[in-house]
């Protein structure tokens, strides 16, 4: 809907203009942010503890040292996490395995996140491909992950796409509310970089639980903010209770990776 | 702009500069006024609420207003019991008896009724809402919708005086010794508007003075043909943005908010048909082709009990019924449009009929470009009007109208949407004698979308629809000279198809079929207009309606995190039934010729639901009706109203304030997925709204220069558990200044002049107060609803007309328009990225649309 609400603009708007302008907005309390995922990949567990910044601030990582974590899993495993950069802590590898819920706790400034995420049974992406979609002068190439999703459960998917080795800036989360049980070729509809020939494409789909396809699916809403796009912007719905931002997600990863023909 | 008058106004300029500092005077005297009437409007919301709590059950019987009623000779008593059944949430309200009690005391004297019907002399159309009144005696009535009226006057030599906006008034002598029956045919008033006579009576175009009704707002079709609009393309809902208290839904857009309702919240009605879906692509323009329009009224606050069915507002437009006299071809070519309007008598006199079409053709353009994809889009609307009236015989009169109306929007062979409204209506009026008029609508309306993509290997397509099947009776019954009765049932099934996927075996997606919804909506309505001398007079009355959900189908039960708890299957029969009681009354001092004070109270049932998460107007917006779950929306208003006449009528000054409840208030949750969900109520969440305001407008009635400036200080807000920490915030059509100026200037036979000039507050938005870095993406973070302001929004929009050569019966016009004219750069959106010349930062990025929009548009008439 929002594409055809932008192409209808683009007709009738013929003297549109967009100009970058100062608006004078408020310095929110800082909030902490945690980003913590683990996968069936052999990699562990990793956590990225930050903090928000003001608007006109700089767009970096704003990493805090120094947390307390546990994760632990509801067969009475624990992992323990070390520092391995300002704000970056880390398991040592370790699978984790679907069916399994695990908690996570993260203790700092005299405050605790928890959040649990359970993973889902895995998905095979089977292929993936580039397809063109025609727009006039705006012709854009969007790659199509394939794969086929199980009948008779439900499934939450997560797609990223790096091209030449550098991710997109786009948030893709699928559920499967309307294709239970299809072959899906869902285009990944592309509005940051360039796809051309010769390019070297991966993507990787995550099957993730549905807490976590709600803070993806509601974070992709940010993007579409504003008259003609969607809905009042608002803050993902996290899983963490506590007060901070951010998720914990327990995923499985199947990845492809291709030349653009 | 309106220091022009007084160098055109008959009376010499001092004078002129004398009553515009008067009525700065008064304007500014208004302002000081709205404290304490916002706090006395307050007071009374408050101690209505407290009434309604603790009272409930006695609560008609408490209410003060009630006890007036009582007192009254003409007696309506409702009696209302409430009673819980088991489940402790249906009230069971029993509407015992309406005892008509009055001693319908004879008056004195002997009285008789003279009643008929006014029409225009030129093509025999029943003029809506002309007054009759009987000179000398300050007794007076309006044409009802049909152009009837029924009049009860004492009997003897009778001076009947009767005006209509944009006619020539007439004044007939009568002898009133028996019950009379007639025709009174108005002319039209001239072009040249030099020679206007200003009338002493004040009925000319004071509608606002006289009787109970408040919160209404009328526009001539000469007003909406004269002030500019966007792309020339005259537009009754962008024209009536223009009063005060109606709020544009955004830049160039023909959706509206009215005293902080949201935009579903008004009922569109064309010849009593309701219209779900008002606009033509995403809003730009509205369905109604002013070439076929009669009559536009809108009601603000104080609706009459024979509307209901949503919170904000009544748009009551009628249709032309066609020329009876002879034959008339009409129409016009525009930038983006052209029309044309072909009516005429079927019988002389009699009966007529009228057709009137509109197709936009901005797409042919499209076809010439040398871009496949784009040649091959579609980008189109087109309306079709058509009526036929047919007396059936003296007393009786029978009157078909249609209404169909598509877009289409195709981007290439990827995506194409269709929608529109199609509407049917039947009516049949009967007269039973002179003092009792009854109409009989059978009404069908239709609205839906299509939606169809194809990409790659992906086929498919959406569809959804909303249908209506509508009964009702309408009396009017002129008791007597003092007592004016109107009453009625209605009786609507509503068939919503929430959505329909239909999709090709290599597709993505499964074939699906969302539950369709049935109810039905009925209502019971009794009101009486009550004259109890010169100076006071009293409507009252009682709208009750019973909203039924039918099944069959799957109804759930939610709970605050908004999981299914329980699926609740129903085979056929009533799932619910919420009945409602709204009370309305209102009351009208006339202080002398020239001034008067009102006072109403409403009460407004909603059960029919617009969910939508986006300003502009999408096809895709649902229409929910109410649920298990889905509670119907209620809204109480008081407001109170002064109106003056000045310098012997050629101005008119308008000031009311009103305070509203709202209950029952829908958003979505945050992080909603509002597409194809079928327990749609997992995704909502409800809560409460107020709002309250202050509207003045001064108009300038008469002259060569005629038009408006009006100006609105207003709030609303909503309280919603689950959104902005529980807290209150502004609604995001709240804004707290919106003024308008409008003049037309008619400088000689030939040119005529407009120009209009808006301003408003930015609209309430959520921007955000921070932002984090996530997964090497920047994600900005909120931390309140509708806490910033988009910049102030102001524009002028210039018009000029020319009348080319007339000869014989044809005539033909230039219209010139320019929106925008200093072009101002109004923000449309307001955006975050990303900095473009230094990733490391992030820009506020502002869209605005239209800047400097020329338009030309012929129309002939022949």
């Amino acid at each position: 809907m929002k594409h055809i609400t932008i192409i209808a603009m683009a007709c009738v708007l013929l003297t549109g203009c967009e100009k970058v302008i100062e608006i004078d907005l408020n310095d929110a309390d800082k909030k902490y942010v945690v980003e913590a995922f683990l996968s069936n990949q052999n990699q562990g567990a990793e956590l990225r503890l930050s903090r928000t910044t003001s608007f006109s601030g700089s767009n970096t990582f704003n990493g805090v040292s120094g947390a307390q974590i546990s994760l632990t899993n509801n067969l009475g495993n624990s992992y323990a996490f070390t520092e391995t950069g300002t704000g970056i802590y880390k398991t040592a590898a370790f699978s984790g395995v679907p069916g399994i819920t695990y908690n996570i706790e993260v203790n700092v400034g005299g405050q605790t996140f928890t959040a649990s995420s359970t993973m889902p049974q895995p998905v095979a992406l089977d292929s993936a491909y580039t397809e063109l979609f025609a727009a006039g002068a705006d012709d854009q190439i969007n790659v199509v992950p394939v794969y086929t999703d199980p009948a008779g459960m439900a499934n939450q998917y997560r797609f990223r796409v790096w091209v030449n080795g550098v991710e997109e800036k786009n948030t893709y989360a699928y559920d499967d509310l309307l294709s239970d049980g299809r072959r899906v070729t869902r285009p990944l509809f592309n509005n940051d970089s360039d796809i051309k020939t010769g390019d070297q494409v991966t993507v990787q789909m995550q099957c993730i639980d549905r807490p976590i396809y709600t803070y993806w699916y509601s974070l992709s809403q940010q993007a579409s903010s504003g008259p003609g796009g969607g809905a009042t912007p608002a803050n993902p719905v996290s899983n963490f209770s506590g007060g901070c931002l951010g998720y914990f997600s327990a995923h499985t990863v199947s990845s492809r990776s291709f030349i653009v023909q | 702009m309106f220091h022009v008058p007084t160098s055109v106004m008959s009376h010499p300029k001092q004078a002129g500069t004398n009553c515009l500092n008067l009525m700065f005077l008064i304007f500014l005297m208004f302002s000081f006024l709205f404290l304490f009437i916002t706090q006395l409007a307050c007071a009374y919301a408050f101690c209505y609420i407290i009434l309604a709590l603790y009272f409930k059950p006695h609560f008609v019987r408490f209410n003060p207003i009630y006890h007036l009623l009582c007192t009254r000779p003409f007696n309506l008593c409702a009696i209302i019991y409430l009673s819980k059944n088991q489940n402790g949430i249906m009230q069971k309200f029993i509407l015992t008896t309406w005892l008509i009690t009055a001693s319908i005391m004879a008056t004195a004297q002997t009285a008789y009724t003279i009643s008929g019907t006014i029409k225009s002399k030129r093509n025999g159309e029943s003029i809506i809402g002309a007054s009759v009144r009987a000179l000398g005696q300050n007794d007076g009535t309006l044409s009802n919708s049909y152009g009837f009226f029924s009049l009860t006057l004492p009997a003897g030599r009778v001076q009947l005086e009767v005006t209509a906006i944009g006619k020539l008034g007439d004044t007939i002598a009568l002898q009133l010794d028996k019950n009379l029956q007639t025709v009174i045919y108005l002319q039209d008033e001239p072009r040249n508007m030099q020679e206007v006579v200003i009338r002493s009576s004040g009925t000319r175009g004071g509608r606002s003075i006289s009787g109970t009704q408040m919160g209404v707002e009328k526009l001539s079709l000469k007003e909406i043909k004269n002030i500019p609009v966007l792309l020339g393309e005259r537009d009754v809902l962008k024209t009536i943005q223009l009063l005060p208290g109606i709020k544009s839904a955004g830049e160039g857009n023909s959706g509206f908010y009215v005293r902080g309702g949201s935009t579903d919240q008004n009922l569109i009605l064309l010849d009593e048909a309701t219209v779900y879906n008002a606009s033509h692509l995403l809003g730009f323009f509205s369905t109604f082709n002013s070439d076929a329009i009669k009559d536009v009224t809108v009601y603000k606050g104080g609706m009459p009990a024979q509307y209901g069915g949503r919170l904000s507002s009544v748009l009551d437009i009628k249709m032309n019924d066609g020329n009876n006299q002879g034959y008339d071809v009409s129409g016009g070519v525009g930038l983006i449009a052209a029309r044309l309007n072909v009516e005429g008598p079927i019988q002389k006199g009699k009966s007529s009929f009228l057709i009137s079409g509109r197709r936009t053709y901005a797409d042919v353009f499209l076809k010439a470009s040398p871009d496949s994809t784009i040649n091959k889009s579609k980008l189109y609307f087109y309306d079709l009007n058509a009526k036929m009236n047919y007396e059936l015989g003296k007393k009786d009169k029978l009157y078909i109208s249609g209404y169909f109306g598509q877009d289409k929007l195709g981007f290439g062979d990827q995506f194409g949407i269709n929608w529109g409204n199609g509407t049917g209506t039947i009516r049949w009026n009967h007269v039973f004698n002179s003092k009792l008029f009854a109409n009989t609508s059978l009404i069908f309306s239709n609205y839906n979308y299509r939606l169809s993509l194809q990409s790659g290997s992906n086929d498919f397509d959406i569809f959804s629809q909303i249908q209506d099947w509508n009964l009702k009776q309408d009396y009017q019954w002129n008791l007597n000279a003092k007592n004016n009765l109107r009453f009625g049932w209605s009786s609507t099934h509503h068939t919503v198809r929430p959505g329909e996927i239909t999709a090709s075996g290599t597709s993505s997606l499964n074939n699906q079929v969302l539950q369709k919804r049935y109810s039905l909506e009925n209502g019971l309505y009794v009101s009486n207009t009550y004259k109890a001398n010169i100076k006071l007079s009293l409507t009252y009355g009682l709208r009750l309606t019973a909203f039924s959900i039918l099944g069959k189908g799957d109804f759930y039960n939610v709970n605050a995190a908004g999981q299914v708890t329980d699926t609740l299957r129903y085979d056929g029969g009533v799932v619910k039934t919420y009945v409602n009681a709204e009370p309305r009354v209102a009351v009208g001092y006339q202080f002398s010729n020239n001034s008067s004070i009102k006072a109403a109270y409403v009460r407004n049932v909603q059960n029919m639901h617009l969910i939508s998460n986006s300003t502009s107007s999408t096809p895709t917006d649902k229409w929910l009706s109410s649920t298990n779950i889905i509670q119907p929306e209620i809204s109480d208003q008081v407001s109170l109203g002064y109106y003056t006449n000045l310098a012997g009528g050629r101005y008119e000054l308008t000031a009311e304030a009103y305070y509203k409840d709202l209950k029952n208030q829908i958003d979505y949750r945050d992080g909603a997925d509002v597409f194809n969900n079928d327990a749609i109520e997992t995704q909502l969440l409800f809560g409460k709204g107020r709002a309250y305001g202050l509207e003045t407008m001064l108009r300038k009635k008469t002259g060569r220069l005629t038009g408006w400036l009006s100006y609105t200080l207003s709030k609303t807000e909503r309280q919603i558990d689950g959104i902005n920490n529980n807290n209150w915030y502004n609604a995001r059509q709240d804004r707290t200044h919106d003024i308008a100026i409008v003049g037309m200037y008619q400088i000689n036979k030939k040119w005529a002049f407009s120009a209009n000039w808006v301003y408003y507050t930015g609209d309430a938005v959520t921007f955000p107060s921070g932002k984090y870095q996530l997964n090497g993406q920047t994600v900005y973070y909120y931390t309140e609803r509708n806490g910033y302001r988009m910049p102030a929004y102001h524009r002028l929009d210039l018009g000029a007309t020319v009348q080319l050569k007339a000869k014989k019966n044809r005539s033909s016009e230039l219209a010139f328009s320019l929106y925008n004219a200093y072009g101002r750069e109004n923000a449309y959106t307001i955006t975050f990225r990303d900095s473009e010349t230094d990733p490391n930062k992030t820009e506020a990025v502002q869209t605005s649309l239209f800047r400097w929009i020329p338009s030309i548009s012929w129309n002939f008439k022949f």
